[in-house]
């Protein structure tokens, strides 16, 4: 049987949506149980050396998690996909703190998350320090931060970040080019407020 | 900052942007009023953005191509991202007609995203990693020898006891490298490999120097003994010569240089202690006691290695060759391979011969690091049995299965000609009406078997149906690859074979039922693949063209399809009736099995104008690059 939408997410879920900060712990604290999960059998059946895509862990994340509610319920939807990318952006800071001990001390064998964490060290970003400037980002506007954390650390397009936040593409386009900016600002110019 | 702030900040943010770049600074002024404070954030963000682009900060994560038309497991793992991957469209070249005959069809695999790239070169490369690791053993053991026998000949000096040691556990350090299951590049495991050569052959360079430099003190007896290193030297250069010329892979030219530059080594290191000492190897040039001259005796010797080493290199050109025609000729049981004429996930597809009966096939062999994944081997023996009990016509034949040796699965399935409808309509555009019922007609008839037979295709695709020539017919449609086939009666979940909450199918040929990732499949998720089938094969496009695969999954489930007829003129109404009733989202408002279907599809009034002469006379002037002119038959000989 499809797993279908456990009749109590759907409750938490809506109350999550309305605004309820303990239930959307507990939204954020399943989809990361979700996402472990699912990456970890991707990452048993990709042994052989290929990439995981991070998209394909947020997709299948939230497919499981919905069901077959996934088709009529286009808020829940949203909301998960959120709630993935941000569970998704803690597994990886925790991924780049782990490997960071690992490599001091010496024991290391390279997982298929690490080409995320590289993207950003090839650009001498510190992982952490992105995470908590989308922190920053998203008390000041929340969709943004969603955005960002879905383009970033979900690998999802612009296009499917619109299809996944239920908004059009030119503002995803909009969001993406005012949060470089912001985050330019806040990572390589040393301003943070 | 507060998030009314920043909104404020964003809404004057994006509008800046939109006004020329010269006028933007008073724009920017002038709206902000007496909002200082605004003025110098958006102007800093401005800047911000300049730089950012300047500096290339946070460039486009790697693009994402998603093919739509290609199998995945949902979600889509690497195979569907990776636009080139598993497709097998990799070797396809528009010019050949038989290449693309095979190429799609029976790659459709892409959930397992295929490490493409030459197969002979991949085979040299693991050749040559076994064999590194297996030289150097071979040398430590013969320069072992050298290593105690030394002390016993020459007398004992503690640091000319070192540095052979120092090399001998640096190449084993090599070669338990190479042990390690990591995957060498080929330029890597050629560094190593010159690696190892250079330090042996250092070696020989220090013994003969240092034995030419003690040699200025010893009597003339002792000098003897100084000449006999010498031809130790020579000796084991030409064993290092030879081992590394035969026993690795390697063009002649790469040995002829190695084995060049070896056999100059005694001469050249003589040579070179003659420049620095030149009194110490006088003795060389004079005549010894019994009337010749050791320096007539070294250059004899030199002659020597280089004719080694021209043997060598002709060793390496000859055994070059031999292993290409090893790999062109390998024999799969009965069957001898040809050329590759397609690459896929699992495996090449080689166009084949039986050996006795000269009939030709295609043979699909799995790549034997693709079978050692778990689950994979009992896939394909599935999609072999599956195959091999159907035996309508449309269906392509299985004709052998088998393993070789080496690990080597394989399986031979009748030889096609023709193409797949995808590439039919990719290069000729939409069909007409009649021929695609005529084609899809009998695609209904194989589908009809197999689920009479309680197979389920579960993947039936444009590209996993082939418009052949076979029998002396042509548009015959054969129906390929039932490798996400599972037998109806065993989809309960004691089924392992699937992995659970997965997806199977391709986001665009995919039934609502199969898009909702139930399990419980019946006849009627083939239908409505069949009807997308053929709503490509009408238009040109499949139902819906999504640019992603959830969003093509959601529209399975949700979107109403848009008639053929509106984006094709032409498409009769009984036929739109026909391809709407497949795509209907509940099952039980579509035809309740292909049966059915097939007879709905002879009652079209378009159905009797396309038959196999028409079909001979399409393949003719297709084959001869004619444009197509249906009233204007072209006469050939």
């Amino acid at each position: 049987m499809e797993p279908k939408a456990r009749p109590e997410l759907t409750l938490i879920l809506e109350r999550a949506r309305a605004g309820d900060d303990g239930a959307r712990g507990e939204v954020i604290s399943r989809m990361y149980e979700e996402l472990r999960q699912v990456a970890g059998r991707m990452m048993q059946r990709e042994r052989a050396g290929h990439t995981l895509s991070p998209t394909a862990v947020v997709h299948e994340a939230v497919m499981r998690m919905l069901g077959e509610e996934i088709f009529d319920r286009a808020p829940d939807r949203n909301f998960l996909f959120a709630a993935a990318a941000r569970a998704m952006r803690e597994i990886l800071v925790d991924h780049a703190r782990r490997r960071a001990a690992g490599r001091r001390g010496g024991k290391w064998e390279r997982v298929p998350l690490d080409s995320l964490v590289d993207y950003f060290e090839a650009q001498d970003l510190d992982v952490f320090a992105v995470h908590e400037a989308l922190n920053r980002l998203t008390a000041l506007n929340e969709r943004q931060g969603q955005a960002m954390t879905l383009r970033y650390f979900g690998g999802l397009t612009v296009a499917e970040i619109a299809s996944a936040l239920g908004i059009s593409v030119v503002t995803v386009e909009r969001d993406c080019r005012l949060a470089r900016a912001w985050l330019h600002g806040q990572l390589r110019d040393g301003r943070s407020e | 900052m507060n998030p009314e702030r920043w909104s404020q900040i964003d809404q004057l943010f994006d509008a800046t942007l939109r006004v020329p770049i010269e006028e933007r600074e008073a724009w920017l002024r002038t709206a902000c009023g007496d909002d200082h404070e605004l003025h110098a954030e958006v102007e800093y963000l401005l800047s911000q953005e300049t730089q950012a682009d300047q500096s290339g900060f946070l460039p486009e994560p790697e693009a994402v191509n998603s093919r739509l038309d290609v199998t995945v497991d949902w979600p889509p793992s690497d195979g569907l991202n990776n636009g080139n991957g598993g497709d097998g469209r990799r070797n396809e070249s528009p010019a050949d007609p038989a290449l693309a005959t095979v190429s799609d069809g029976f790659s459709p695999k892409a959930v397992i995203a295929s490490g493409l790239g030459g197969r002979t070169a991949d085979e040299t490369r693991s050749v040559i990693q076994l064999r590194l690791r297996e030289l150097p053993l071979i040398h430590v053991l013969i320069f072992g020898m050298m290593l105690f026998l030394r002390p016993i000949v020459l007398g004992v000096s503690p640091y000319s006891i070192l540095t052979p040691f120092a090399v001998v556990a640096a190449i084993l350090v090599a070669v338990s490298v190479l042990l390690s299951s990591y995957q060498f590049s080929l330029a890597r495991l050629r560094l190593i490999e010159l690696g190892v050569i250079a330090a042996l052959a250092s070696l020989l360079i220090i013994y003969e120097s240092r034995a030419l430099v003690d040699s200025t003190l010893l009597q003339e007896q002792d000098r003897m003994l100084v000449q006999l290193i010498m031809k130790n030297v020579v000796l084991l250069t030409s064993v290092l010569m030879l081992t590394d010329g035969i026993y690795v892979p390697k063009s002649w030219q790469r040995a002829a240089a190695v084995a060049g530059s070896l056999a100059l080594l005694p001469l050249g290191t003589l040579f070179s202690v003659h420049l620095r000492h030149p009194e110490t190897v006088r003795w060389v040039g004079e005549l010894r006691s019994d009337g010749r001259m050791p320096l007539v005796v070294f250059g004899l010797d030199a002659v020597f290695l280089f004719t080694l080493a021209a043997i060598s290199a002709f060793a390496a050109h000859t055994i070059s060759r031999l292993r290409l025609e090893v790999v062109a000729a390998r024999q799969f049981g009965q069957y001898r391979l040809g050329r590759l004429i397609g690459t896929g996930g699992m495996g090449d597809v080689y166009l084949a011969e039986h050996q006795l009966l000269k009939r030709a096939c295609a043979v699909k062999l799995i790549r034997p690091d693709v079978v050692l994944r778990a689950g994979t081997l009992e896939r394909f023996e599935r999609e072999v049995r599956i195959n091999a009990t159907l035996s309508h016509p449309n269906t392509v034949e299985i004709f052998d299965y088998g393993r070789m040796e080496d690990g080597t699965y394989y399986y031979v399935m009748e030889y096609l000609p023709g193409m797949s409808l995808a590439e039919l309509v990719e290069r000729h555009g939409p069909l007409p009406p009649e021929r695609a019922v005529y084609l899809l007609r009998q695609v209904a008839l194989a589908l009809q078997e197999a689920h009479e037979a309680g197979l389920i295709h579960r993947d039936i695709k444009p590209s996993n149906i082939f418009a052949a020539r076979r029998g002396g017919m042509d548009d015959v449609a054969k129906l390929l690859d039932f490798g996400l086939v599972s037998a109806s009666a065993v989809t309960s979940s004691s089924s392992r074979s699937t992995e659970e909450g997965q997806i199977l199918g391709t986001p665009l040929y995919m039934s609502p039922e199969q898009a909702k990732g139930s399990r419980i499949l019946d006849a009627r998720s083939d239908i409505y693949s069949f009807g997308a089938v053929a709503y490509f094969l009408l238009t040109g496009r499949p139902p819906f063209e999504e640019a992603t695969a959830i969003e093509a999954i959601i529209a399975h489930v949700r979107d109403v399809v848009v008639p053929p007829s509106r984006i094709q003129a032409g498409v009769p109404a009984d036929l739109e009736r026909i391809v709407l009733r497949c795509l209907a989202k509940t099952p039980h408002e579509r035809y309740p099995n292909a049966e059915s279907l097939e007879l709905a599809l002879s009652g079209c009034a378009c159905a009797s104008a396309w038959d196999k002469h028409r079909a001979a006379q399409w393949w003719r002037d297709a084959d001869s690059g004619a444009p197509r002119e249906e009233s204007q038959p072209t006469i050939r000989a």
